[in-house]
């Protein structure tokens, strides 16, 4: 900065030098070349002033103000007499000079900022748009189900290749899923032959004339094994069934008039654990679905809810919109909830149950787009389950 | 009274006939699909058990052969649990009852025995042991000409010892038969509520106590 304003200064003293030399008489000339003050003095004596660059404070003839000037004083000899030339140029003209002109790149330069984020957000916003339609598609990806629907990766290559690595990828976890039903449907019919020559082949032993106390009590926890074996298989075989959806054609269904059913069937069961039962129903739901899933759904649940209650325990069902509650009180069970409907998990130690009812429970509400809930108020385990009446399957 | 089974299963085939032995009708056995046609162009039989699994759906075909022949003998239907469309085809064609594997042999043979009492009776249908006799149209149990009054799952019981009568019924089996589906629900205690209440009310009734305990395993008419 300050060299900068030294340099012109030099400049300047170049050209009255050159000036002064010259002789000439024009003076406008020289205006048009200096931009500085300028003044000669007289040196009396020998001066020994050699170029020397100072600041000085003195009055701006513009504005009036007290300002700072660069003052450049140096020794020129005009006919033999020597005369101090001192040429002055303000700081601060030059200091406003350089803000504005910061000022100005400031904005020229956001300007570009702007400019160039503007058109950079549109283009990526384009450029990302496949990105998104294959995010959105793997959020729904559901393995088994949509297989027509592939990623696509747009004109992009990187893209492209993303998408067919997932195409890969998903009809790979498909392709598993599906072996994993086959395997679960066929191992469960398999089952059935050599469950039923085991069954009958102990029916017939049970028909001996003499049968000892020790043989008698092996061959029953045999009989009692072979029915838990035979229950497992059959609610294996329905599991797999609901997967591979074999339970497609609906009727009308109301949810109230199963609930009465089941809690009549289930009588005896109710009575000899002496559960006190409520129902309150504020409406009915109807809706579409299949007559058979809809009492294993019901069936299930109030059979869930009377093995795992207390004695003298309390069930109660409540309706209200597109909700169904059930909740039965019961031993407390370190259990996590999303725990609880997976498949095999004992929900407590109840000694005739596979473990196996609730994950039905969850495979056709799964089925059908309902939403279950489980969870634990005070004493009482709660199961609402919440319909979705608007869709007519 | 003849019976024919047709399952190519040979184990559980065996099983089958070992158990129907000591019934009051003949069983004729085959395990395969031409056989079975033979059969039934020679013989006149009362009941047919048919597999319906019997390879190539022969078994609907065999049900559809009886049917037929003018054949008005009844047709029970065995099948896989997971092959009910098959059991929906069979029934549409005449079949007159099914059983999914794996059942209790005693099953079968209730099964079977109502299936020739209908055709036998047409009509008035009463079980007699002794004293006791079960009207199975109005569903009542008459101990020496007095009407005793049960409840359904009572008569129901009952009505499964007679059938099988002779024969060890084990608790699996009685669960199976009273509550179909529901093994993992009903406890063993539930029969000996019931089976109380019908030894009671039998021997109110001055009838002598044919219910016999077989220790451990289950209980036997006799």
């Amino acid at each position: 900065m300050i060299h900068q304003v030294d340099e012109s200064l030099k400049e300047d003293k170049e050209a009255i030098m050159g000036f002064i030399q010259n002789n000439k008489n024009d003076v406008s000339e020289l205006y048009k070349k200096i931009s500085c003050s300028y003044y000669l003095k007289e040196t009396v004596g020998e001066a020994q002033i050699k170029e020397k660059f100072s600041f000085v404070f003195g009055l701006d003839s513009l504005d009036g103000d007290y300002e700072r000037f660069r003052e450049l004083r140096t020794l020129v000899e005009i006919q033999n007499k020597n005369y101090e030339l001192v040429l002055q140029e303000s700081f601060v003209q030059n200091d406003s000079m350089i803000l504005s002109i910061s000022i100005y790149s400031i904005f020229l330069f956001g300007l570009i900022t702007l400019g160039i984020s503007f058109v950079n957000l549109n283009i990526s916003k384009r450029l990302w748009l496949p990105f998104y339609a294959i995010l959105k598609r793997i959020e729904s990806y559901q393995p088994g189900k949509n297989k027509d629907l592939k990623f696509k990766g747009g004109t992009i290559d990187e893209f492209k290749i993303l998408s067919t690595t997932l195409n890969e990828m998903s009809s790979r976890i498909d392709k598993s899923f599906a072996n994993q039903k086959k395997f679960i449907d066929n191992i469960s019919h398999e089952l059935q032959t050599p469950l039923m020559i085991a069954k009958s082949n102990l029916e017939l032993l049970f028909q001996q004339k003499k049968i000892d106390v020790k043989t008698a009590e092996l061959y029953s926890r045999l009989d009692a094994n072979l029915g838990t074996m035979k229950q497992l298989n059959n609610s294996l075989l329905l599991l797999s069934r609901i997967e591979n959806e074999q339970f497609s054609d609906s009727e009308k269904i109301e949810i109230s008039g199963i609930i009465t059913d089941y809690l009549n069937q289930y009588n005896e069961q109710i009575d000899a654990k002496k559960i006190q039962v409520e129902t309150t129903f504020n409406n009915e739901i109807q809706i579409s679905m299949n007559p058979v899933l809809a009492e294993i759904l019901i069936g299930n649940l109030i059979r869930n809810s009377i093995v795992h209650n207390d004695k003298s325990g309390d069930l109660l069902i409540n309706i209200s919109g597109n909700i169904m509650e059930i909740s039965n009180t019961g031993p407390h069970v370190d259990i996590d909830p999303e725990m609880l409907f997976g498949k095999y998990v004992q929900f407590g130690k109840s000694e005739n149950s596979t473990g196996i009812g609730l994950s039905i429970v969850k495979e056709i509400c799964n089925y059908y787009c309902f939403t279950i809930n489980y969870k634990i108020i005070g004493k009482a385990h709660v199961i609402n389950i919440q319909f979705d009446t608007s869709e007519s399957l | 009274m003849k019976v024919l089974i047709v399952e190519d299963e040979k184990g559980l085939l065996k099983n089958i006939l070992t158990y129907l032995s000591g019934e009051n009708y003949v069983c004729e056995a085959t395990d395969n699909y031409a056989a079975a046609l033979e059969k039934i162009y020679i013989n006149e039989y009362d009941c047919f058990v048919i597999d319906i699994m019997l390879g190539a759906n022969s078994g609907l075909k065999l049900i559809e052969e009886i049917k037929q022949r003018d054949n008005d003998g009844g047709v029970i239907i065995i099948s896989a649990k997971n092959s009910l469309e098959d059991v929906l085809k069979g029934l549409n064609l005449g079949a007159d009852d099914y059983l999914t594997k794996p059942f209790h042999l005693s099953e079968l043979n209730a099964r079977i025995k109502a299936i020739l009492r209908r055709r036998v009776n047409k009509g008035y249908n009463t079980i007699k042991f002794k004293e006791i006799a079960i009207e199975l149209n109005t569903e009542q149990v008459l101990v020496n000409q007095t009407r005793v009054d049960f409840t359904t799952k009572e008569y129901q019981l009952l009505l499964y010892l007679i059938t099988n009568k002779g024969k060890v019924l084990s608790k699996q089996s009685i669960v199976d038969h009273l509550w179909p589906d529901e093994h993992d629900f009903y406890s063993y205690d539930f029969i000996y509520t019931h089976l109380a209440n019908i030894r009671k009310k039998l021997s109110e009734a001055g009838c002598k106590n044919y219910v016999k305990t077989v220790y451990s395993i289950g209980y036997k008419f006799n």
